[in-house]
């Protein structure tokens, strides 16, 4: 089992960062393209959902990702230590209605559980939140 | 080369929460003129967030309120699938050739046209 940490600050200048650590991790664990694709944006949004939910814009609060390479599946980890949030309640967005009637939100999550095999929303005992995510690997 | 009358803006890089709030900094004050007509060449986006996406609806609604539109050009296959994914390629004007989203604003007197979509 191979296991990726990073740990970065709650700052959209970080995204970059995250996407390296998220491409190389791919590398070690010989993901395919398109594995990658999907891993790289569902954490992008999820690791953006933090730094503007569970730290509202903050720039100092800590956030920890790790990437776990099991078998025939990786499984992402995204701790916060911000204020509680349930991204499972944003309402899905409805990706059939017409352009004058789009809803603007949403499209984070819906990204994440259609990229992803399984979404999980945790909040910690202790304060913050886990964001759990699965991909089966073929 | 841009036609008259179009403004054509080339992004570069990453579409992030970070890229698409820098990106709109940039289109805010073309798409709240009067009757901007816009072409955004993507070639250089290698990748769309959620909030990228949103960037461009925003931009299109502002152009389209002002009587003038948003073409979009260049985009991978890959920013093609996203878009599609989230239902949003019913809804952007997408053409494969930059040169043709400026024309399409010429041949549709200001209206863009998009004869890839049958919903406007």
């Amino acid at each position: 089992m191979q296991v990726f940490t990073l740990e970065v600050s709650s700052d959209l200048n970080n995204l970059a960062r995250v996407a390296s650590f998220v491409e190389n991790a791919a590398r070690e664990m010989r993901l395919t393209e398109r594995q990658f694709d999907d891993v790289h944006m569902a954490v992008d949004e999820a690791v953006t959902n933090v730094i503007e939910h569970a730290y509202g814009g903050r720039r100092d609060g800590r956030i920890s990702i790790v990437l776990r390479h099991e078998p025939k599946r990786l499984v992402v980890e995204i701790r916060d230590f911000g204020k509680s949030f349930d991204p499972s309640k944003i309402k899905e967005p409805d990706i059939k209605s017409p352009l004058g009637k789009r809803e603007i939100g949403g499209l984070g999550i819906f990204f994440m559980k259609k990229l992803m095999d399984k979404v999980e929303f945790t909040t910690e005992p202790g304060g913050g939140n886990l964001t759990r995510m699965t991909k089966k690997l073929k | 080369m841009s036609s008259p009358g179009v403004t054509v803006i080339k992004p570069r890089g990453r579409l992030d929460a970070l890229g698409a709030a820098e990106l709109w900094n940039e289109l805010e004050p073309i798409v709240t003129t009067a009757g901007a007509r816009l072409v955004l060449d993507l070639t250089q986006v290698r990748y769309i967030s959620s909030e990228g996406l949103r960037v461009l609806l925003r931009a299109q609604r502002a152009t389209e309120r002002s009587g003038g539109g948003l073409n979009l050009c260049g985009l991978s296959p890959r920013l093609t699938e996203i878009i599609s994914m989230a239902g949003l390629d019913r809804v952007y004007h997408m053409y494969p050739d930059c040169a043709k989203a400026q024309r399409a604003f010429q041949q549709a007197g200001g209206a863009a046209l998009d004869d890839s979509s049958s919903e406007r």
